[in-house]
Order: C-alpha cells, then structure tokens, then sequence
C-alpha cells in the first residue's frame, strides 16, 4: 500500500510540474498580461525604447507571457502633470499606468497613497547588489522600500556649440575657460550679446542670448551645494545666505541685459535655431540637439556641439546633480507586479541596459555596464555625440561629487513654484529693462524670496 | 523478454495470489477508466472539447464586424471633420492673400509670408488636435521658405504638430510637440520642439504629397469631398513614430490648389482604438491596410492587438493562399496567418481614389489559429487527469473502507475464539461468524465423544489387560500345578509323539490347543463327527492321553515351557 502511496505521490508532482504548478511564476504564457507602460524615453530614445520593448515582447515577453503595451511617451514634466491628476484623483484624470517614468520626488505621493508596488519584494538580496548602490538609493523612500527602479541615470553638463562659440571667440578674443565656472559663463553671456547687438547697429537690444539652463531650481541647488551651503533646510526651500544672493546675482544681470535665456522650453530648441551658444542640462539630451542650426530663413549650418564638464561656480566644490528618473509600478496584484519586475530585470539587464545607453547617452545602473561594459563599448559607439558625452561624463564621475536632492514630498511642487518664478521674475526685470524702467538685482532678490 | 516477463509474473501471482484489497481496487479502478473514457468519447463525439471551430468563427465575425465599423464610422468623421477644418483654413489663406495682394497660385514665390501665413492657423491647429482623437495634425504647403535652395523641390513649409497621448482629449496633463514648423510658430505657443524637428517637411520619396495636390489639380471640378486622400502608413522622415495621413487639397477660391491640411491616425491611437478583444483569444489583432483581390499590402498598414510583432506593422505584404475551415488564409516569407477580413470604403463615388481599396482583418498566425479551431483540449486533458487522480483516491479510499471490516473480521477469526467475536457491520460476516461458532460447538461435541469413546476403549483395554494378565497368571498357575500333577513320563512320551502325528491329526491338535471344540473343527475341516472321532482315537493313542482334558493338560504345558524357553 505504501509502494501505491508513493505511486500516487509521484503522480501528483509529475502532474504538477507538467502543469506548471510547482512554478513559482504566477505568469502562464496562455494567458498574457498586458501592461501599460509610460515613459519619456520620446523624439530620438523612442525608437530605441521602441525595439527594445518589441524584443522583449517577441522573446521573454512571448515565453512567459507578457505584453508591454506603450499608452503614452511624453516629456517628464508632462507624465508628472498627468500622474498628479491620477494622484490626487483629479477628475478626468487618465487610468494609471502599470509601468512607468518618473523622478523620486513624483513617487512620494504615490508611495504615500500606497499606490506603488516594492521592488524589494520581487529582487533578491543578491539580485540588487548588480546596481550601483547609489542609483538604488535614491528611489529607496521613508520605509526602506526601493519604490524607482534605476533604469538610466544621467547628470548635467555643458553643451557648447563650439562652431558659434569659436566665431565668437574669433572676432572677440573671448577665452573658452572662462566656460569652466558660472561667473564665466555670465561674463561671456554679456560679451556675447553686445557683440551680436552691435552687428545690426540700426536694430538695438536685437543681441543673442549665450547661455541658458534647463531648469533654474537645479542650477541654484548645486550651485548651493558647490559653495558650501545648501538651498533645503529640512523639508522646505531656504533662499537666504550670501551664497543664494551670488547665485541669483550671476544669472539675474545677464539675463536682464539679454545674454541669459529665460526660456519655457528646453535649452536644446534654442540651440537648435542658432539662438543659443551654450546651455546646462541633462547628459541624456544630447539627442535633442541635433548637429545642424536652422535659420529662420530656412538655411541649414552644420555645427559641432562639445560637452563640457558641469561649470562650477567660482572657489566652489566641484559638484554636479545625479539626475535620471526610474520606473515605477502601480501596485496591483501579484501577476501584473511580478510581470513588471520580470520586464524591468530584462531592461536593465547589462545586455539591454548597454543598448539604451549607446543610443541615449544616459548611464548605465549595473555595476557590471557602469564599471566595464561601458568603457569598452565607447570606442566602438556609432554616435560619435554620445561618445563625447559618456566621455565627458565619465571623466566628470573621476573628479566631480554628485548630489541628490532629498525625497520629500512638497519638493516637486517648491522646484516648480521656484522655476516658475524664477523665469517670471527675471522675464518681468527683462521687460523693465528693455521699457527703461530702473532695475535692481536687490530689490529682484528681495521680490523673489519674499 | 517483456512477454517472458509477463508470463513470470502471471504465475508468479498465481502461486501468491491477491489480496482483497488489490483486487477489489483493481475492479474499482477499472469502472472508473471506463467512465471516464466514455465522458471523454461523449464530449468528443459531441464537440465539447473546446472552443472550437464554431466559437472562433463566431468571434472573429463579431470583432470584424465591430472594428471595420468602427473604423469606418472613425475613419468617416475624421475624413469629415479634415474636409471642414481645410475648407476654413482655405478661406482664411484667401483673405490672407487678399490682404497681402498676392494670388494663390504665386505663394511660392513669397517665402516671406509662409510664416505669417501659417501662423494665422496656429490656433486652429492646437484646437483641432486638443479637440480630438488623433497622433497630429498638420499643414503642408506646396512652397519653401528657401525656393533658391538645391533641395527647394522636395522642400515643402508647413506646420506639424503632435499629440502624446492621441487618445486623450485634456488639455491639462497631454503636451503638443512641434515636429515640423517654424520655430517661432512653436516658441509663440509654448509647443516643445521634438528631438526630430525641422523646420520644413521632405517630401522626397513620399509620395501621397503630391499624389493629393496633383489629384486635385486634376479634378478642379469636384468638391473636398471627393477628393480627401488616406496615406498609407507613413514615417515622415526623421520622425520616429508613422502613421495613416488624412490628407485633404487645401484649394482657394481660384481653385488654386496651394497644399494640404492633414489629421494623423497615429500607430499609438490606432493600437489604442482598434485592438480586438483580446480575452478570449491570444495573439488575435488586427491589419488596417491598402488590399486588392490578391493580397493585404501590409507594409502600408497598422495593426493593433496583443501579438508579439515588432512595432506596429508586418513588414511585408501578404498574399491570399485561399480558404481553409472557413477561415481567409494569407502568407508571406515572415509568416502565415489566418482570419477573417473585410474590404471597408474610406471614399465616396465620384472619389478619384475610389477605386483604391481598403481592408481591415482580424488575424491569428496560422498554426495558434489552427490550434484554435481544433479547439482547447488542454483543459479537457486536465480535466481527465483529476478524474483519473480522484477515482484512484476515492477508490483507494472507498476498498480500504469497505474491506475494512471484512480483513478485521478475517484477523479476528484468527486471533479472537469464534464464540466471543464482535458483530460485524456486515450480515454475512455475522453468518459467517454464528456459523463459525456453530461448527465450533458441533467440533468440541464431536471431540468430547471422541474422548469418551476413547477413555471407554482404554477402560475395556485396561479391564482385557487385566484379564489377560489375570488369565496368564492362572494359566501359569495351571501349568505349574500341571506340571507338578503330570507324570513326567508320560508327558514325555506325549512330547516325543508329537512328531508322529499325521499333518490331519496335527490340525486338530492344533485346533484343540487354540480352544476350539467338536463342532467347530468339524465345522472347520470338513469332517464328519465319526472322522474326527477316528482321528482323536488315532492322536490320543499316539500321545498317550485318554481324554481330550488330558490332552490339553498336556498341550497347556508344552506351552508354557515354551513360552518360558522364549522368555529366556
């Protein structure tokens, strides 16, 4: 009887492995999940997104039963306004994605919803010791729970058209190190606008802008950091010191005057048009610059852009922002979950992880494509931009801090409110200007932190 | 060897034999195959092994129907709503050219004013986009901004926006990009210029350009309404999503016809809108495409659903193979498909493209679909497996219950004295047992008369024995007076005479020491009385005896001497 026992025993766990039921795997290949999926991988990164997220579907996706739907590719701050509205249950708000890009900050009020999934439950220990520690750190939120996943990471850099640059060094001796430091830059942000004012003398203030950055509130948070002091005391914005006052004082002037751009858009549609010499922003927007300027006139130029370590301002640290969002998934119920942690183990995946980034210009998260694979992949990139960029970014890594800005929850509302009027006061001053009107960087200073 | 195997096992069992249980689960299982075989003849016989031909048929029919429906009613309004929006910017590039004292058909030579001139239709664009299910929208004017320019023919101006999320109609939370315009158009609006953006379209090798403006051209006398054009998927250069065009002539009222006014039906809200339901079956979707009678044209088309192909797109045509199960069946060297496909006008008559069909099919690759057809038995399979596992348990189960009682009673019959055992849940186990007793009874009966009889016969044998040894005694007591009362010469010579009696004298000397009589030896030989009493005359003579008491007396003690000589 124990010999049949053990014959129905045996049985039942044959049938159970041939079933699929002693997989741990929720998943079943007859039966797909599908996830929806935002991201603001979009223009140039969308392709690449694109066929990434197709092979996944035709291979792993296929075999275990997983279908990554994209419902929408836009910009961050754009997915940020519709995952507000989804956050705060605005009405017409759209469903919730399953899977999606985002910054740490726009997590918090997720998370604090309980409206996000943990990666800690679905990566092992061991798993997690692949990604840059770091990386992982700034998705992990109050609880310890790694809530943003690093898919790609960047930071910021100086991009210069170094064919504008050198005819305006060329007529104006303009030195091209005064670029290495914030106070430079305002310096040449100056020079530049007299100079191209003075080619149309029967047209004044028509000058050009050299210099923009695409977000101000970066610009002032490690511009703090690199002189020492820090624009967070604890969960709030603080404006006050000699230090935020010099920061405010070497953009307000210029920008004012003309030189600066205060711009509602990224720096990279200025550059694009000619009118923009050099400008700060993320290392993954190298793509969006293109390597032509047209015209109004519809003529093209071929230019060549340089990247340029992050400027620091002057007897400060070099220091830089780590920036680069992660992925998010909306708590549901374990399948679709597990599916997403399937898909995202696949993404950033050395392998994968080293195809965005030779596409993108971001940084790799693995230990493995960060240390490694990415050095030796770099000679042998096509994109000869992206080359310079991950050049210029890892011999920033060797000599420069980076800095991340704390998770709380008020921060995405305090930098959007500090970017908004930041580009309204400085508009307003730039229009007080170019009407006569007395000007005071001062008073300036004094409207915007009061 | 297997059939050697067999054979030793059969008499191998036939020397052990089974047990109950075995046997009795053997039966069960048995019966519980057989059920189960026929439950699954039946659902076979009658077709209930899955979803089937049928239900596929019905599925797909019912998805055609919907989706070519709804995309031809999408695909109407969207058409409608090009031919109003191109009419009124048309009107309003007449009053343009009014003001700016210019003719229509010289707008190429002005690039100065494509600027102001697309800017007037800046808000009718983000209204239309913002207003609506769509990827962008778009102008393209038959002029560029720099006509001297080597590449001034392919080089058209215009203005191209698009949606992020097309199937959204927020404004708050859905952005615009700017793909192809004048930058300060973008910048006067707040539009972001895409990482692709050029200021002007190219047009070379894109053809539905100036398939539209020469159609209409040709055709001054139709209305808009005739004269709309459907693109087939289109990527415009640098751009990294495609996408069916809507493009409607833009014609002033010389008829001068200067560009053209389009909507995009993105590849994103195409696979948003169109997508078949994709619960009941895996992998089912659906192809919008340019067809004729021989094939799907695939390569200019979208599709939309839960297949595992990359992007959005076959990348080759597929030609028709013919019909199988009901079912159109298409192929291409990338692949076999199957489905269900129906031809859906996108222009009305007197259209100059109203010849051009197109075809919108619900297709599965060939062998998931044949899979389908031939129905789910996987299920089926499952659940025959725990039918199989349950009538194995339950009959493990139900025999040991069952023999329980009866291998109970058999052990008990063994070990518990047949008088005091327990009753049985089963009656004939309790015959059996009251029957068991009973023969017990009659057994310990028989066995106690056997004792007696046998204590009786050692009794008798014991009172025989006694007898015997008492007659012994009293033979030997006899003899010895006997021996002393006979004279010894006499005795001697009936000793020496013994040997001269014949063999008849010697008989009935014999029989006379045996303790027979007269009539028995008479009886006995034959003899007449005259005979035997010749021959005792004879014998007491020879012996010297003259009676036959003396005779024995005689015959008593040679006996005894004997017996005793023996005994030594």
């Amino acid at each position: 009887m124990k010999k049949l026992f053990a014959l129905i025993i045996t049985l039942l766990f044959l049938l159970g492995v041939f079933s699929g039921c002693a997989n741990s795997s929720p998943l079943d290949p007859r039966d797909p999940v599908t996830l929806t999926m935002w991201h603001n991988y979009g223009g140039d990164m969308q392709e690449t997104m694109d066929v990434l997220i197709d092979q996944f579907n035709s291979t792993v996706g296929k075999e275990q039963g997983i279908v990554i739907d994209v419902t929408a590719i836009s910009s961050s701050s754009e997915l940020n306004k519709s995952l507000d509205m989804i956050a705060n249950g605005d009405p017409g708000a759209p469903d919730m994605p399953d899977i999606f890009t985002g910054y740490p900050k726009v997590a918090i009020q997720f998370y604090e919803k309980g409206l996000l999934a943990n990666f800690n439950d679905y990566f092992t220990e061991a798993e997690l010791q692949e990604y840059v520690d770091a990386f992982l750190d700034e998705g992990r939120l109050s609880d310890s729970g790694l809530y943003v996943f690093p898919i790609a990471k960047s930071t910021e850099v100086l991009y210069l058209n170094q064919t504008l640059f050198d005819r305006f060094a060329d007529a104006t001796g303009a030195n091209a190190e005064l670029l290495s430091t914030f106070e430079g830059i305002s310096e040449l942000s100056k020079m530049y606008y007299d100079w191209t004012d003075a080619q149309t003398p029967d047209t004044p203030n028509d000058g050009k802008q050299f210099y923009s950055a695409d977000s101000w509130f970066n610009f002032a948070e490690v511009g703090m950091v690199q002189l020492g002091a820090s624009i967070f005391e604890g969960e709030t914005l603080s404006l006050k010191g000699d230090e935020f006052k010099h920061i405010f004082e070497t953009v307000y002037t210029p920008a004012v005057e003309g030189g600066i751009a205060i711009y509602n858009g990224y720096s990279s549609d200025l550059s694009k048009t000619g009118d923009l010499v050099c400008s700060t922003g993320s290392s993954a927007g190298i793509l969006f610059y293109g390597d032509t300027i047209t015209y109004a006139d519809g003529t093209l130029e071929t230019v060549d852009y340089n990247i340029l370590p992050y400027p620091v301002f002057e007897n400060g640290t070099k220091t830089a922002l780590q920036r680069g969002g992660g992925l998010m998934v909306a708590k549901s119920d374990e399948k679709k979950e597990y599916a997403a942690c399937v898909f995202i183990k696949w993404l950033t995946a050395s392998e994968q992880n080293m195809k965005f980034i030779e596409k993108t210009g971001y940084l790799p998260v693995t230990k493995q494509a960060f240390e490694e694979d990415m050095i030796i992949h770099l000679v042998e990139l096509e994109d000869t931009r992206i080359m310079e960029m991950l050049t210029a970014v890892l011999s920033m890594y060797e000599s420069y801090s980076f800095f991340t800005a704390p998770n709380y929850a008020q921060l995405d509302a305090d930098s959007n409110a500090y970017e908004s009027d930041f580009k309204a006061l400085l508009t307003l001053e730039r229009n007080n200007y170019l009407a006569g009107k007395p000007i005071s960087p001062e008073s300036a200073l004094n409207d915007f932190i009061n | 060897m297997l059939k050697q195997a067999l054979t030793l096992w059969k008499k191998e069992r036939n020397i052990k034999g089974t047990t109950l249980h075995r046997r009795l689960l053997l039966f069960f299982l048995s019966l519980s195959v057989l059920l189960i075989l026929c439950f699954t003849l039946l659902l076979t016989l009658f077709g209930i092994t899955g979803k089937g031909e049928e239900t596929i048929q019905n599925h797909m029919n019912t998805e055609l129907a919907n989706i070519s429906q709804t995309i031809a009613n999408d695909f109407g309004h969207i058409s409608l709503s090009g031919i109003n929006i191109a009419e009124d910017i048309a009107k309003r590039c007449d009053a343009f050219f009014s003001v700016n004292q210019i003719q229509a058909d010289d707008l190429a030579s002005h690039p100065e004013i494509l600027e102001p001139l697309l800017s007037e239709h800046m808000s009718t664009l983000i209204n239309t986009i913002n207003g609506r299910y769509c990827g962008g929208v778009f102008i393209m004017l038959d002029a560029t901004i720099a006509p001297d320019a080597e590449n001034a023919d392919t080089a058209k101006a215009g203005v191209f926006i698009k949606k992020t999320q097309p199937t959204s109609t927020d404004v708050v939370g859905v952005k615009l990009h700017y793909l192809r315009g004048p930058a300060k158009l973008a910048r006067d609006n707040g539009i972001m210029l895409l990482g692709q953006w050029h200021m002007e379209y190219d047009i070379s090798g894109q053809e539905f350009f100036t398939k539209v403006i020469e159609s209409a051209r040709e055709n001054p006398e139709l209305p808009l309404s005739r004269l709309y054009y459907w693109s087939g998927r289109v990527t415009l250069k640098g751009n990294s999503e495609a996408g069916f065009l809507l493009c409607v002539p833009l014609r002033s009222e010389s008829g001068t016809v200067f560009g053209i006014f389009g909507i995009e039906v993105s590849d994103r809200m195409f696979k948003s809108l169109f997508s078949p339901e994709g619960g009941t079956y895996d992998n089912i979707f659906t192809v919008m495409a340019p067809a004729c009678d021989e094939e799907l044209c695939t390569s200019d088309g979208i599709i939309a659903g839960n297949y595992y192909l990359t992007g959005n797109r076959l990348s080759e045509n597929l030609s028709r193979i013919g019909n199988k199960d009901d079912f159109e069946r298409f192929s291409s060297e990338a692949g076999s498909y199957g489905g269900k496909s129906k031809y859906i006008r996108l222009y009305p008559d007197g259209s100059p493209y109203e010849e051009e069909k197109w075809s919108v099919a619900i297709l599965m690759p060939q062998e998931l679909l044949d899979q389908a057809i031939k129905g789910d038995v996987s299920y089926l399979i499952y659940i025959v497996i725990a039918l199989l596992i349950v009538s194995l348990l339950t009959s493990v189960f139900i025999s040991r219950r069952y023999l329980r009682p009866v291998t109970d009673a058999l052990q008990s019959i063994k070990n518990t004295p047949h008088e005091e055992l327990k009753a049985a849940p089963y009656l004939e186990i309790n015959d059996l047992f009251e029957f068991l007793a009973a023969k017990d009874r009659e057994h310990e009966e028989e066995i106690r008369q056997k004792e007696q009889h046998s204590l009786r016969i050692q009794n008798e044998l014991t009172k025989t024995q006694d007898e015997y040894e008492k007659a012994q005694l009293e033979i030997s007591r006899l003899a010895y007076l006997r021996k002393h009362e006979v004279d010894p010469e006499l005795y001697k010579q009936f000793l020496n005479n013994l040997f001269t009696l014949t063999p008849t004298e010697r008989n009935i000397f014999n029989l006379y020491i045996s303790g027979e009589g007269a009539k028995d030896i008479l009886e006995i030989l034959c003899i007449k009385e005259n005979t035997l009493k010749y021959h005792n005359k004879n014998i007491y003579s020879k012996l010297g005896v003259t009676s036959r008491k003396e005779l024995l007396r005689y015959a008593a003690l040679m006996h005894q001497e004997e017996k005793a000589g023996n005994d030594k």
